[in-house]
């Protein structure tokens, strides 16, 4: 018995060795930042200065980063459906691939309905760690602490970026450990009932199979009698990511959105 | 009260049944016999007429009334000594002479067993399949295992009721069977509810009951099988060498149990004839017994006595099959700390799980 528990534990390692291998891999690959300002917003020293952050940003999230920012839709070299969502998610497509992980975030001063407004999305595996909420709470700490009309453009892109910082590096809640523990806890109880179990060896038997005369039973009248029936009915769910909702205006899938102000 | 003890054709040693070779051999001089030699030559001894060794004596003072209705007394015929039993036992040893006595009252008249599974397993066995119990246990006390000691080891003929009976049934289940489907948006399933109904009759024979009640119930139960048929007709002379017990459960007081077993089997093996669904649940059931009969056994355990920390643990063997039961004590300091390591190690594994599902 130990030996069929040890043999247990040990494949959950194997298993566990074996799914970590891709992300050590993909920990391996290398990723890119950027920051476009096709709106000229920043000066050139503004402008340094964001992209040291952005590099900083990229190495410890793990993932491509893309700022850029711009006047209006117009003009651009990829194709899109005319709004502000498919307009930076292309951006990203266009400099990083379709899918690829990462997180873009677009300042277009006049979007499809002449708003200013700023996105924010994930990509890949940044789908997960920056869900929907996660990227509204930076879009709207940006815009009510570090507004750029009265802070100016590099601190208010420098502070999403921070944000991003903080939100997409891979992260635990505080109650995983203990909840961890606790299913732990439940499983260890589950082998232990087991070993506990080979040492009851005395209770009452439930019937008396072992004594039925050979061949003395005799079914003298079946009948199954079909009574009603009753159809349930749940809706198939989405295909959507566990951490945060997935949307595609025609390209890859994205967690986010944008924000006018 | 007279015992009895069939005594060696050779140097008239009293004679012990030897489950190995499946005679009478005696210990003393090592010769064996057939039972139906030894019980024919019994009788001719008896038609010899014997003396008469009881005597009568003042010393002591009376049993008073509660002793005298539970304690019974005998004389050894081997060396006079006084055997002390109580008003159960049927076959002792002589606490003087070691002799195996055999209380020829306790199977006078109805009382006597229609039946008796001998002794098929020796008490050698008994210890092997005790070391063999105790093998493989994690949560097993290391002392306990190293210790190994037993206090007593008991050959008992345990009295069983038997009860044979024909039982016709009647039993109604409920019964679903379910149909999945899915479209675009939704998953469908389709529950239909049958009502299934089965009759006819099945036979039951020799379910035993304990018939004692200084062998738990639970413990007799688990020992079983036995198989009925090794029985032969019950002769005293298959208790030579062995402790054993009359009756003190009636046949009547034993008919529940044995009506709980054999219900709860008849509808087992009628649930077993519907098939075809996901659940099947019993909702109404007849159970009606007829040409039921009684028969009274004696049937082989081995009883083995150990106590670990003031408690004392008793586990039990077929004397027939080699079955061995008996519960056994928890480490309990060991129990905790392997709990602790495992969910560590479970915890561990969890949370580093939750990682990779970040990281990928």
């Amino acid at each position: 018995m130990m030996k069929r528990i040890t043999a247990i534990l040990f494949a959950l390692v194997l298993i566990f060795s074996v799914a970590l291998l891709p992300a050590s891999a993909a920990g391996e690959a290398s990723y890119s930042y950027r920051f476009d300002d096709n709106a000229d917003l920043l000066t050139d020293a503004e402008e340094q200065a964001l992209k040291e952050t952005l590099y900083d940003v990229c190495s410890k999230c793990g993932c491509n980063i893309v700022f850029f920012t711009a006047n209006d839709l117009n003009g651009a070299t990829f194709t899109h459906t005319g709004t502000a969502q498919d307009y930076t998610q292309r951006y990203y497509e266009t400099c990083c691939g379709v899918n690829t992980d990462g997180v873009v975030c677009g300042l277009i001063l006049r979007d499809e309905d002449g708003d200013r407004q700023v996105l924010l999305y994930g990509s890949g595996k940044c789908v997960k760690r920056l869900s929907d909420s996660e990227s509204k709470d930076i879009r709207d700490n940006a815009i009510s602490k570090h507004n750029p009309d009265s802070k100016g453009y590099y601190e208010f892109l420098n502070s999403i970026a921070l944000g991003v910082k903080s939100a997409v590096p891979p992260h635990l809640k505080w109650y995983m450990l203990p909840l961890a523990l606790l299913i732990g806890f439940a499983i260890a109880m589950i082998i232990m009932s087991i070993f506990k179990k080979q040492l009851k060896s005395v209770k009452m038997e439930r019937g008396a199979v072992n004594y039925v005369r050979q061949g003395s039973m005799n079914v003298t009248a079946s009948r199954d009698t079909y009574l009603y029936s009753t159809v349930s009915r749940t809706a198939r769910p989405k295909e959507s990511s566990s951490s945060g909702s997935s949307h595609s205006s025609g390209g890859g899938s994205y967690s986010g959105g944008g924000s006018k102000f | 009260m007279a015992v009895h003890e069939y005594k060696c054709p050779c140097c008239s040693g009293a004679l012990a049944f030897d489950s190995s070779v499946q005679k009478l051999k005696c210990p003393f001089c090592d010769t064996e016999f057939e039972v139906e030699a030894v019980k024919a030559y019994d009788e001719d001894l008896k038609n010899e007429g014997t003396d008469n060794l009881d005597w009568d004596t003042n010393a002591g003072t009376q049993w008073t009334v509660d002793e005298a209705t539970g304690l019974r007394s005998y004389i050894c015929q081997s060396c006079g000594g006084e055997i002390v039993g109580d008003e159960n036992t049927a076959a002792t040893d002589c606490p003087f002479c070691g002799n195996h006595a055999i209380i020829m009252q306790q199977f006078s008249g109805a009382l006597k067993p229609d039946y008796v599974i001998p002794f098929k397993l020796d008490k050698e066995a008994a210890k092997q399949q005790y070391k063999q119990h105790l093998m493989g246990k994690f949560l097993l006390p290391k002392v306990f295992k190293d210790e190994n000691h037993i206090d007593e080891i008991k050959g008992i003929y345990v009295p069983f009721w038997l009860f044979d009976s024909d039982a016709d049934a009647d039993i109604r289940f409920r019964a679903t069977r379910t149909r999945a489907w899915s479209d675009s948006n939704y998953n469908y399933v389709q529950t239909s509810y049958y009502s299934v109904y089965r009759a006819g009759n099945i036979g039951f024979d020799h379910v035993p009951v304990d018939g004692s009640t200084r062998m738990a119930d639970d413990l007799m139960e688990s020992v079983e099988p036995f198989n009925f048929s090794e029985a032969v007709d019950f002769q005293t002379a298959y208790l030579s060498g062995y402790f054993a017990d009359k009756y003190d459960v009636s046949a009547e007081d034993s008919i529940g149990r044995a009506n709980e077993r054999i219900k709860s089997s008849t509808e087992d093996a009628f649930r077993d004839t519907v098939q075809g669904y996901a659940t099947v649940t019993p909702e109404y059931s007849s159970v009606r017994l007829h040409d039921g009969k009684t028969k009274y056994a004696f049937y082989p355990v081995w009883l083995l006595n150990t106590t670990y920390k003031d408690e004392k643990y008793t586990f039990a063997m077929n004397g027939q099959t080699g079955k061995f039961v008996g519960n056994l004590p928890t480490d309990k300091g060991k129990f905790w700390r392997f709990a602790g390591l495992f969910t560590a190690i479970a915890g561990a594994v969890i949370y580093a799980g939750m990682w990779i599902a970040q990281l990928l």
